[in-house]
């Protein structure tokens, strides 16, 4: 098996919120946190396009880059975790993700911030697979069940894919050849690279 | 005189004592390794028993049924 990827089809998207409903309700996100939200880009005008964000689980994940306790951890099927135990809450994977994913809840009568949140992949964290404490600091854990993430799950226009990079890949390129249109996929370059991708200035010239 | 000597270096090795208990303990922390709680694989569980495999399976099988035109396909024939 290869690695776990998101995969939204904008072509798709009708921006019914499915899926934030789906993922709020399977994991009794509190108010004030989305682990997924729809986006709708040039909003109003002919051709209006809706995609479905929430964490990417990206190859080179720049959360785990600036994370200044170390908390995050990638699992074998690339999805990234972290544990809510060693968490600060400094915002600093808020900054780095270029996703908007990690989310805040507030803590404390003074509007503190609380420790990090975001989307598991329905992966769970790292407490006892579908254990009570793993319910209430990460949510349910659908993969130990053998099941794909709930916004994918209930996505109405299967827009959103989510599972292996290989299948999914598979499934869009399917469609893409029998619609004749819409093969970029949103997010794809920035979350897991993009293979052909040079860099601006050849290493050791001049800028 | 040694007495007195005596009575120095032992209130000097006394206040080196409470010093040492003053100062931090060992940090065990390592930067850029993850220093959290170890998480079990998806597989390890009564439900697949280990089996890695029988969960690909499973998984694989939910991931094709993302894909409604095999989806149509089987259900044609």
């Amino acid at each position: 098996m290869a690695r776990m990827k998101f995969l939204c089809d904008a072509e798709r998207c009708i921006e019914c919120n499915g899926c934030v409903t789906a993922c709020k309700s399977e994991h009794d996100i509190p108010w004030g946190v989305n682990r997924r939200r729809v986006v709708t880009l040039n909003d109003g005008v002919p051709g209006e396009k809706s995609i479905s964000v929430a964490c990417m689980h990206c190859s080179d994940a720049p959360c785990m880059a600036v994370c200044p306790v170390d908390c995050f951890y990638q699992t074998s099927e690339g999805i990234v975790l972290h544990d809510k135990d060693l968490c600060i809450g400094c915002g600093y994977c808020f900054y780095a993700c270029p996703f908007g994913a990690p989310q805040f809840p507030q803590d404390g009568a003074f509007g503190l911030r609380g420790k990090m949140d975001k989307c598991t992949f329905c992966a769970g964290g790292p407490e006892a697979d579908n254990s009570e404490a793993e319910y209430k600091k990460y949510g349910r854990n659908r993969l130990a069940e053998g099941k794909l993430p709930a916004c994918a799950e209930m996505c109405s226009t299967k827009a959103l894919l989510g599972g292996d990079a290989d299948v999914i890949s598979d499934i869009y390129r399917n469609r893409v050849m029998k619609r004749g249109k819409g093969s970029e996929v949103w997010g794809w370059g920035t979350a897991y690279g993009k293979p052909d991708a040079k860099p601006a200035t050849p290493p050791g010239a001049k800028s | 005189m040694t007495a007195k000597k005596l009575i120095t270096a032992g209130g000097v090795s006394i206040v080196f004592l409470f010093i040492a208990g003053c100062t931090d303990k060992p940090v065990l922390y390592k930067q850029g390794e993850y220093q959290g709680k170890l998480d079990s694989q998806p597989w390890s569980n009564a439900q697949f028993k280990g089996e890695r495999v029988e969960w690909e399976k499973a998984l694989k099988a939910r991931s094709q049924g993302q894909d409604e035109y095999s989806r149509a396909a089987t259900s044609a024939n």
